[in-house]
């Protein structure tokens, strides 16, 4: 659940950016030939309809719709003492709350527009009892998928360059905390991280935590009390106005200081001056091997696809794309002398 | 070797099937409706999509993202992970795979890309959700200690409610403390401000004042298991007006509390908090456009059935545990919460959060 700070400043979000991609996407209706376009949200969800009108549901779903017009309405799953909040904190037209989000959402096309053809974003993800009342309300209709045109407009709709320099900032100070002090258990640890984050405007954070490296390098998060060993790693999951990143490192501790450890130092540094001049995802993997003559056993380039403000673009495992898009985070373990590291960064 | 509370759970869901005839099950659950999912295999996702699959061979977890793989193999270590990048078509493979009598849970989050091959299978959430909401003693011990989690957040809140500070950095003092006690989630909004405050949400950049009514709730969690807990407090002296509207939800909470017990419905239960409001003349401000819910259960979810709501036919029994809280707007101060957790008990209920019910002043 979100609980850090959620609020729209049109100096950081400025309102014609916003106002530019409805409009884009109103035309976009035309060369599809639908009357509207549909976008699902829930906070596991938010990347689409964050995209479009700053809004990220703090609880419970919503359904925003475009129309071919270039009018917006967003339905949510809540009850009207909230309608307030959700105007004040988004750029929408209309706010229509009540539980079935389908049916009031296909009622209200079939009012504005008497919709015969309806594209849906990611119609897989959408829960089927919202479907299910989005026909009811729309008989006759015809739905239509728009999940792979969608994906053209994703990296024109990211954040703004004040945004993501933000969620980079905070995720940065926040970091340069585990070398501040010797930390013995993790939960001091993850509360001071947490704590940063949220107390310089994050969205949402998550820390996960590898204990102690030269078990597992797995991180994971802390549930219950826990020491931490002399090799620990770090890793921070953020958001600050929709603006997803990664952010991590690992950390070795002689019981007087704390230091990040050089293996990954000559990574990060590495990585981050080769993707200024590539953003080749093979080739962003040979610069931290060449840098650090370190295996690199295993990494995980991440962004926005669908819904998911951080899905998987390309890994060791599978190659589902070769260029990392703007604002990406790169996750790796990587084993300099045998002791496994992890990182992440964005990039 | 004496079972765990995940192995306690997994057994009862187990006997539930072989007396329903269910020989798999599928559970589904992300971020926000994670109750199923953590009951059946202890994992709660914090990323994308999950299902998990268990039958006779043991139990299969499927998620959507490769970071909450990782993350799976750590905390449920016994239960076979597998990272599905393209979900829908990889879970639909999965539920395909055998051709047991199926069922499903929880039939209102399934998504239509999982939903469509599922059609023909049996709903089981109203069956499992009995599973959640009628406790096993071990369940009502963790919801007892994120109980006592709950009063000491309450605590750092009000000395991080001070004039001149940002909503969001109170929360943030509140979280970190959470973390520091191994507490990995908490459900928490406030609100700040006097009339013209109609509901909580999460924290924005308002700077709090003197005179502000600060409203917050609560919900640490400990071993998956949620408490709730629901106070106001003013900054300065409390006006004549924010002691009065407090003075009638301490009425309603009392009445609230006097009325459950095993055998009485929700709507009981919420009638009796909204006639305190109506016998003040405000009965106007009991509908949806002013409250959400008088309470509602606790337990592997923050806001779980049932909801206490007239017209809820649904019946407590002994061993619930849920929060009363008769939330909601009053004209004279504004939005006022005041709620306290409990388990329903036969013999007397078993009040869970000790924090004094009183407008507090900082």
């Amino acid at each position: 659940m979100r609980r850090g700070w959620m609020d729209w400043d049109p100096a950081e979000v400025p309102e014609d950016v916003m106002r530019d991609r409805i409009a884009l996407l109103a035309a976009a209706c035309c060369d599809l030939d639908v009357d509207a376009l549909l976008y699902y949200t829930s906070f596991p969800r938010p990347a689409q309809v964050s995209a479009l009108t700053h809004f990220v549901p703090f609880w419970s779903q919503a359904l925003l719709v475009v129309t071919k017009s270039g009018s917006s309405m967003l339905a949510m799953a809540t009850t009207g003492r909230t309608v307030q909040w959700i105007k004040r904190v988004s750029l929408v037209d209309e706010v229509i709350v009540g539980t079935e989000i389908g049916a009031s959402a296909g009622q209200w096309l079939y009012a504005q527009t008497q919709a015969r053809r309806v594209a849906i974003a990611s119609p897989d993800d959408l829960p089927q009892s919202a479907y299910e009342g989005l026909c009811r309300a729309l008989p006759g209709a015809a739905f239509v998928e728009t999940g792979s045109w969608w994906q053209e407009f994703e990296e024109r709709f990211g954040p703004t360059p004040y945004v993501s320099r933000t969620a980079m900032e905070i995720a940065e100070s926040a970091l340069a905390l585990v070398c501040s002090v010797v930390w013995r258990d993790a939960n001091a640890l993850v509360a001071a991280l947490d704590g940063h984050c949220r107390a310089h405007g994050a969205e949402e954070v998550s820390v996960k935590v590898a204990p102690d490296l030269l078990r597992d390098p797995t991180p994971y998060r802390v549930e219950g009390l826990l020491n931490l060993a002399s090799n620990f790693g770090v890793r921070i999951t953020l958001a600050y106005k929709g603006s997803w990143l990664r952010s991590g490192s690992s950390f070795v501790s002689d019981g007087q200081t704390t230091v990040e450890h050089p293996g990954c130092v000559d990574a990060l540094r590495a990585l981050r001056a080769s993707a200024l001049c590539t953003r080749n995802i093979s080739s962003l993997v040979e610069s931290i091997q060449v840098a650090s003559g370190a295996r690199v056993p295993d990494w995980n380039v991440e962004g926005r696809r669908g819904g998911l403000p951080l899905a998987t673009l390309n890994t060791c495992d599978i190659a589902l794309c070769d260029v990392a898009p703007s604002f990406a985070s790169f996750s790796a373990r990587i084993e300099p002398s045998g002791t496994p590291l992890i990182f992440s960064t964005a990039l | 070797m004496a079972e765990n509370l995940a192995q306690q759970r997994r057994r009862a869901l187990r006997q539930m099937c072989e007396a329903s005839g269910v020989r798999r099950l599928v559970v589904y659950g992300n971020a926000w409706t994670c109750d199923y999912l953590r009951y059946a295999t202890d994992f709660a996702p914090l990323e994308g999509h999950a299902l998990a699959m268990l039958d006779d061979s043991g139990v299969r977890l499927m998620l959507e993202v490769r970071d909450e793989l990782e993350r799976a193999r750590v905390e449920v270590p016994d239960i076979s992970s597998e990272w599905a990048p393209d979900f829908h078509e990889q879970a639909r493979a999965m539920i395909a795979s055998s051709t047991a009598q199926c069922a499903y849970a929880p039939g209102n989050a399934m998504p239509r890309g999982l939903a469509i091959s599922l059609s023909g299978s049996v709903d089981f959430s109203a069956l499992m959700q009995s599973l959640l909401m009628n406790k096993l003693e071990g369940e009502i011990e963790q919801v007892r200690r994120a109980a006592g989690l709950a009063d000491e957040g309450y605590e750092i809140f009000k000395h991080a409610v001070r004039e001149g500070r940002r909503e969001y950095e109170v929360v943030a003092d509140v979280e970190a403390f959470f973390r520091s006690r191994g507490c990995p989630d908490n459900f928490m909004i406030m609100a700040s401000g006097g009339r013209e405050v109609r509901a909580m949400h999460p924290p924005g950049a308002r700077q709090l004042q003197r005179g502000d009514m600060v409203t917050t709730e609560l919900t640490p969690c400990v071993s998956g298991y949620y408490a709730q807990i629901c106070r106001t407090l003013t900054i300065g002296p409390a006006s004549r007006e924010q002691q009065r509207a407090f003075d009638t939800h301490l009425q309603a909470l009392e009445a609230g509390l006097s009325a459950i017990r095993p055998g009485v419905t929700a709507d009981l239960v919420a009638t009796f908090q909204n006639d305190v409001f109506r016998s003040c003349g405000l009965g106007e401000y009991t509908t949806s456009q002013y409250t959400r819910v008088r309470g509602h259960g606790l337990g592997l979810y923050v806001d779980s059935a049932p909801a206490i709501l007239e017209g809820n036919s649904m019946v407590f029994q002994d061993g619930m545990t849920v929060i009363v809280h008769p939330n909601g707007y009053h004209p004279e101060a504004g939005y006022l919460v005041l709620g306290d957790a409990l388990v329903v008990r036969q013999g007397g209920n078993e009040i869970l959060t000790q924090t004094p019910r009183q407008l507090f002043s900082v």
